[in-house]
């Protein structure tokens, strides 16, 4: 099962045995010895098959470690990693079970990196529950010293003092670990532990003062260093040790007893009297994982194993949360969809209604909408002049006699009436001959600003001579100025430009003609342009208050 | 960083093809379920808005009756007028021929050119009608000027066609200026008008035909 938690095997490896215990959910369920013989590789081979998916855990307690505190420059990455390597390689060649235990990083000069080379120097005791493990394709999770779960125990005991020595009497022997700090530097293991409470203080005495003096000629404390000694036992047995130990070498030597620690962890006191090393291996089975010493080919199993559970847990996942968030939309999409047909239903509610309503309504097949669009329409296409007579009107008021006099000499010659919304249009004249150029009078061709596109205002081309013109310039100049003058006079009138004058006086353009013209025979005809907007209907109605 | 070896990967083969084979169907999943709930979102927006222009057609339909009732015999009167439906090309010949005899005009030539869509800027909202403009010409021959008012003016009140003078040019015929005393043509006009009628919305057109 992918979420199962399946038992863990805690082995603790020692010269002569190996011991294996059972947990479950963190609780030791059982607990068994192997002898380092024959016979006890095959009933460990037997058990080990027991468990074929299980975790293994295995601690190694021997004499032949190596600990080793060295400084390094401070990498990070594969140039640590690399570092490292070289480093292991350099103290540990050939040996299988190493690793380097990262301490702290100094705090002043280069701010190097220190660690704790550690290794198994020789690995004749593992080497045969190794091959078990390995011919049963175990989960070997790992290779951990017991020392260093012995800095758990430190930590979980609570014991700070910055110079301690921890005493333990395992079944291996007594070993005695060394805390700077509370950080691991060195352990040592002194087997054949005499059996007499008599001899036992001796040898307590005896070793500790040989670990002391081994931590001084290592320079890890001084003769005035003040050394604190933890002996650790299961029931208190070690106390009149320790107090013999405080009164003969003046030492801070204090009695830690785990039955408090055991019960908390659900060990039993007495079995932990009888063996010792079940207090680490239930740290390590509760999680309180250290370095493993183990290479990568030894954990294989473990770590393929670890992969196909990735896998399988992913895929899960995947599973899980894909359909999950599928569902979700599916049923987002299902909310829609009721609420469509809700909206259906209600469309037709509504549909009914308008259809109820309706019946009353005057039988017809076009929308309410489009019948007002038509009629008003019609009604707009109505209000556009149906004939020339406004701008016609416009014209003759202006040629009526005023008084400044008449204008009979003015005669039309053509009248192009353009209904339009562009007051900028301009004339196409091809039935009266009109000089070009040297007469005209340019316009701009914007010369009105754009009227409003929905509206349609009357534009008139004029073209007309002045009738009898003897080539008194003058005067026919005098009859358009007051022409025009008359149509600007009108109120229907929005602007009047004049296109083309009977003679350009400007100095821009040139001049020609004889001073013989009056007396000539043959008189040229002055003609003139005229361009005349008229207002909208609507402004002229809303001015006068009158319909055109 | 543990190094797999072949063995190791055809081991792996069967949890890597599930892994596979589950993202591949909740790919297809999703892909499938986000296509549906598109669909029926924009179903549902569709149907609101159905829903929104039903009820307030529901709502207004007593200014609905109102408007009917106010302006449907006018409606009616535009299309015996012609506004509204097919143009009457051969009632406006007719009508053209009688303002003639009616007016005494010399004649009139006239061409009217094939019928064409048209959006006139006057008339932005056309609802569901369709409008279209045949261009009109005419031309003739007068005595005076007051000729082509009677005609133009004659043809509108006719109300044989929705019509719009659009262009008037009157040149006069004697260069010299003076008007016979004989019944002969002093002034020639060329006119264009645009002659305007309405489509019903395609659908009415198809229920009115069946």
């Amino acid at each position: 099962m992918i979420f199962a938690n399946p038992k863990k095997l805690v082995l603790c490896a020692t010269a002569n045995q190996l011991l294996v215990g059972v947990w479950h959910a963190g609780k030791l369920q059982g607990n068994q010895a192997f002898a380092n013989n024959e016979a006890g590789h095959q009933a460990f081979a037997a058990f080990l098959q027991q468990y074929p998916s299980s975790p293994v855990y295995l601690i190694a307690d021997a004499v032949e470690e190596d600990f080793r505190l060295e400084s390094l420059p401070h990498t990070t990455g594969s140039a640590k990693q690399e570092l490292i390597t070289r480093k292991l390689n350099q103290h540990y060649r050939g040996l299988d079970y190493r690793t380097a235990h990262f301490i702290d990083r100094d705090k002043d000069k280069r701010k190097d990196d220190n660690f704790l080379f550690v290794a198994i120097s020789k690995d004749d005791f593992l080497q045969a529950w190794v091959a078990i493990i390995k011919a049963q394709e175990a989960q070997l999770v790992g290779v951990y010293l017991l020392p260093m779960l012995s800095q758990v125990l430190m930590r979980q005991l609570k014991l700070t003092a910055p110079h301690l020595l921890i005493c333990e009497k395992l079944s291996s022997g007594l070993r005695q670990t060394y805390f700077h700090h509370g950080c691991l530097r060195m352990s040592r293991l002194v087997p054949n532990v005499p059996d007499g409470s008599g001899q036992l203080g001796y040898f307590y005495l005896v070793e500790i003062e040989k670990t002391r003096l081994y931590l001084m000629s290592q320079r890890y404390i001084t003769r005035d260093t003040h050394l604190n000694l933890a002996l650790v036992s299961a029931n208190g047995s070690t106390q009149q040790i320790s107090q013999g130990i405080s009164q003969e070498q003046g030492l801070n030597c204090s009695d830690v007893n785990l039955s408090s620690l055991a019960k908390t962890l659900g060990l039993p006191v007495p079995l932990l009297q009888e063996k010792p090393e079940l207090m680490h291996m239930q740290l390590l089975a509760s999680g309180h994982f250290v370095d493993n010493l183990a290479p990568d080919w030894l954990t294989k199993y473990f770590q393929f194993n670890k992969l196909k559970q990735g896998l399988a847990i992913g895929t899960a996942l995947v599973g899980f949360f894909g359909m999950a968030a599928a569902a979700w939309m599916f049923k987002e999409g299902w909310d829609h969809k009721s609420a469509f047909e809700q909206a259906q239903q209600d469309t037709q509610i509504q549909q009914h209604r308008y259809d109820e309503a309706a019946k009353d309504f005057p039988v017809t097949q076009i929308s309410a909408n489009d019948l007002k669009v038509a009629v008003e329409l019609d009604k707009t296409i109505a209000a556009f002049p149906k004939s020339p007579r406004l701008m016609m009107q416009v014209v003759s008021t202006a040629l009526a006699p005023t008084a400044q006099g008449t204008l009979d000499e003015v005669q039309i010659d053509r009248l192009h009436w353009v209904l339009t919304n562009d007051s900028n249009v301009n004339d196409q004249d091809k039935f009266t001959p009109l000089p070009v150029a040297t007469g005209s009078v340019q316009t701009p061709t914007n010369a009105l600003p754009p009227a409003d596109p929905t509206k349609l205002i009357e534009v008139g081309f004029l073209t007309a001579q002045i009738s009898g013109f003897t080539g008194d310039y003058r005067r026919a100049l005098n009859s358009l100025n007051q022409f025009v003058t008359n149509i600007k006079a009108d109120a229907r009138v929005a602007d009047v430009t004049v296109l083309q004058e009977p003679v350009n006086v400007s100095s821009f353009v040139s001049l020609q003609g004889s001073t013989t013209d009056e007396q000539s025979t043959q008189k040229q005809p002055a003609f003139f342009k005229l361009k005349i907007v008229l207002k909208p209907a609507s402004d002229v109605a809303n001015v006068s208050g009158v319909q055109p | 960083m543990m190094k797999l070896e072949p063995n190791d990967w055809k081991k792996l083969q069967i949890p890597l093809v599930v892994l596979g084979v589950v993202i591949a169907v909740v790919v297809a999943c999703i892909v499938l379920v986000q296509q549906y709930e598109t669909e029926q979102e924009l179903a549902l927006l569709n149907q609101q808005n159905q829903l929104n222009a039903a009820r307030q057609r529901y709502q207004s339909s007593g200014l609905e009756k109102e408007i009917i009732t106010a302006y449907l015999p006018q409606y009616q009167t535009l299309i015996n007028k012609g506004f509204v439906g097919e143009e009457r090309r051969i009632e406006w010949v007719e009508s053209l021929r009688d303002q003639h005899k009616n007016h005494k005009l010399f004649g009139i030539k006239y061409s009217i050119k094939q019928q064409e869509k048209y959006t006139p800027a006057f008339a932005p909202n056309l609802g569901g009608f369709t409008l279209n403009r045949s261009v009109m010409q005419f031309e003739l021959d007068m005595l005076h000027e007051g000729d082509l008012l009677q005609l133009t003016e004659s043809l509108s009140k006719a109300s044989v066609a929705e019509l719009i003078l659009r262009d008037c040019e009157m040149t006069r015929l004697n260069e010299s200026g003076a008007l016979s005393s004989q019944l002969i043509a002093n002034l020639h006009a060329q006119c264009e008008l645009d002659w305007l009628t309405l489509r019903e919305p395609a659908a009415i057109q198809a229920v009115a035909g069946s």
